[in-house]
């Protein structure tokens, strides 16, 4: 199981959520504002890196936990058990609550969980705060208000810059690599940095993808396609997660996010896996479904079409483990269905 | 354009230049014949003519049928309408400021239309052209009004000069507004990037119907506006002596210039160097009569709209360009090579 996590760039990730227009943001975001911000906050960690210096050492000597992992700028070194942990984004605080670890404070707010990330409802104990990544960028300032002592992101909210600045002071988790990190390796990651079980959570979803797949005899070892419907052609978008129901990419499927991996319109024939899936943000499902060539697709005559919103297309782009759960409860009905239908 | 500014045509000149009027009208005819049968005939998906020639008889297969019916029909009629409205758009924008590198953007249509766009998007969260698109109409006619107020404030009568520096400015102010929304959050800016990018696919029939009357009244201002623009081109003075209403042209111009311009932009997105690049070819077969330069503004339209959306349809297979990103990236280097030549500049 090999979902890929936030991307950091447009040009390498084009995928049907809504999630990666953020980096899109993050580039055009006023980089006057980030360098004032950043001074400032440089200042204020230093001043939690005064006060918490001697105590980090001390606790790093009590606990005797240390750990180091490579990240995407460089190898990042904690040397006592983290406590006060900032996450940057809902995808890698999700991976810490489940390996038991309530961040401090999560770059997001209620209206964000409520409209994209439902399944995230009521499960966070720290604060909600936007103003992490104002413009999708990490702010140190607001960062450093949390007196952290690990900040976990990825590399298109902490781009390099701005991982200078916060590293020197707090160590700073960028993500595995400026490209797509797996969620999984993430996950063993950030396990490694808290001294918890990444391994075992990892293990523990692949547990639910296999007993999703139990439920879908027929349908295992079928092809997949993952595309967002635009003006005039498919997109695809990176659709491995749809591996944890036992499928395999079909032959055309791009899970590169490359910009020119689309059909045109005129080539919807071409869309003949076992089961398509569609991020339809455009309305255009009607205007599909009035095509003739379209109810002669494979995946529409067993009713394996899954038409995604926004809430699941976001669980499928920026996958953990709860959003694995979602995904698969708002799925596997449909595709048992489907499964029946070609067995 | 300009002819006041030019040496006064010698007699060869304007036999030569009543063979390429007269001689120019088939060949650009044809081209256009051409451009909409290439239009039907070429795409994404490999057509053979035959079955091309059963859709027309009603015995191609139901799925070549859609496609050249339901997707490639109603585009090619878009870019007819828009491509002609933008053309004669932009033989009117640069008549009336005698700027040749006027286009109607100029005067605010675009900042105008997209703004609106992105006030629907973000505030009423819409998403498709369906539902934004009287929003654009509504843009495009209001900022042009402003920029009109703007430009003829306290003069009584509009000023080329002061026209063109209000629709600069106020689409300079706009531009940040909507860059602003844009950023609002990720769903905007998506959209929004989607809207600039302008393209013709997966437009409905009923798209060009909602603009179609506006384009109707725009050309038909158009029409009756361009014989006077000749007397006007010569100068104001020169062509309130000669009994041309001009202020009553003038305003015309700006009217025709909004519902044509506003109209093929609610329908496609912005669509640039249309409106800036078609009067120039336009000049060069027609000469500096702006009856003739409508003519064929009118017809040369279509025929670069069509080319760069079977252009845009052909190059990424089996994705496709929109349109709106062909005209720019081909547009460019072609304005570069024909202002290179003093005959199409000159004239």
């Amino acid at each position: 199981m090999r979902a890929a996590a936030s991307c950091p760039h447009p040009a390498v990730r084009r995928t049907p959520s809504t999630r990666p227009r953020r980096k899109v943001v993050c580039d055009v975001a006023n980089r006057a504002n980030r360098i004032i911000a950043a001074a400032v906050g440089v200042t204020l960690l230093a001043g939690v890196a005064a006060c918490g210096g001697s105590s980090g050492e001390e606790s790093s000597g009590a606990d005797g936990f240390s750990a180091s992992v490579d990240g995407a700028y460089g190898a990042v070194e904690v040397h006592a058990r983290p406590e006060r942990v900032v996450a940057l984004s809902l995808q890698v605080a999700e991976i810490l609550v489940e390996l038991g670890i309530q961040p401090v404070a999560i770059a997001s707010s209620q209206d964000e969980i409520n409209e994209f990330y439902p399944w995230l409802d009521g499960v966070f104990t720290g604060d909600l705060d936007p103003e992490l990544t104002p413009n999708y960028v990490a702010d140190p300032e607001a960062i450093g208000s949390y007196e952290p002592d690990l900040v976990v992101g990825n590399t298109w909210t902490v781009a390099e810059d701005v991982y200078a600045q916060l590293d020197g002071f707090v160590p700073t988790f960028p993500g595995l690599a400026e490209a797509n990190d797996d969620w999984d390796a993430v996950a063993v990651a950030l396990g490694e940095l808290t001294g918890t079980d990444g391994q075992g959570l990892v293990d523990s979803v692949a547990a639910e993808c296999a007993a999703a797949q139990e439920r879908l005899p027929d349908l295992v070892g079928g092809t997949y396609q993952y595309v967002a419907a635009e003006e005039g052609q498919y997109r695809f978008g990176n659709g491995s997660w749809l591996e944890c129901f036992g499928l395999v990419p079909a032959d055309n499927q791009d899970n590169t996010q490359s910009t020119d991996a689309a059909v045109s319109e005129e080539l919807l024939d071409q869309l003949d896996a076992d089961v398509l899936a569609v991020f339809d943000r455009i309305g255009a499902r009607a205007d599909i479904e009035a095509d003739p060539r379209f109810e002669e697709l494979p995946s529409a005559t067993s009713g394996a079409v899954l038409w995604l919103d926004a809430p699941v297309a976001n669980a499928t782009n920026s996958p953990g483990p709860l959003s694995h759960d979602y995904f698969i409860a708002e799925l596997l009905p449909e595709l048992e269905s489907a499964a029946a239908e070609q067995g | 354009m300009n002819a006041s500014r030019t040496a006064p045509p010698r007699p060869a000149d304007g036999a030569r230049r009543r063979v390429t009027r007269f001689g120019g009208l088939p060949v650009v005819l044809v081209a256009l014949a051409v451009m909409c049968v290439l239009s039907i005939a070429l795409g994404a998906k490999s057509i053979s003519p035959v079955t091309v020639v059963e859709a027309v008889i009603g015995t191609a297969p139901p799925g070549e049928a859609f496609v050249l019916w339901e997707l490639r029909g109603p585009r090619t009629l878009l870019c007819l309408a828009v491509g002609a409205a933008l053309g004669v758009a932009g033989m009117l924008v640069q008549a009336l400021t005698r700027n040749p590198l006027a286009d109607p953007g100029i005067l605010g249509v675009n900042a105008g239309a997209a703004l609106l766009v992105a006030v629907g998007v973000v505030f009423l969260g819409l998403d498709s052209i369906g539902e934004y698109r009287w929003l654009a109409i509504a843009g495009a006619l209001l900022v042009t009004v402003l920029v009109y107020l703007i430009g003829s404030a306290g003069r009584g009568q509009i000023d080329p000069v002061r026209l063109t520096l209000a629709g600069v400015a106020v689409a300079a102010v706009l531009q940040g507004v909507i860059s602003a929304l844009m950023l609002s959050d990720p769903r905007s800016f998506d959209t929004m990037r989607n809207w600039n990018a302008g393209t013709v696919a997966s437009r409905e029939l009923d798209i060009l119907w909602s603009v179609l009357p506006l384009l109707a009244v725009g050309m038909a201002v158009a029409a009756a506006a361009s014989p006077a623009l000749n007397a006007i081109a010569m100068g104001d003075d020169v062509a309130v002596s000669l009994g041309v209403p001009v202020r009553v042209v003038r305003i015309a111009v700006v009217v025709a210039v909004t519902l044509l311009a506003g109209g093929a932009t609610a329908a496609t997105g912005p669509l640039v160097f249309i409106g800036l690049m078609v009067p120039h070819i336009a000049r060069v077969l027609a000469g500096p009569d702006q009856r003739w330069v409508f003519l064929y503004s009118l017809l040369i339209g279509p025929i670069l709209v069509l080319a760069a959306d079977v252009l845009g349809r052909l190059v990424m297979r089996p994705g496709e360009i929109p349109v709106g990103i062909v005209t720019s990236f081909v547009g460019a280097p072609v304005l570069i090579a024909l202002i290179r030549r003093r005959r199409a500049v000159a004239s």
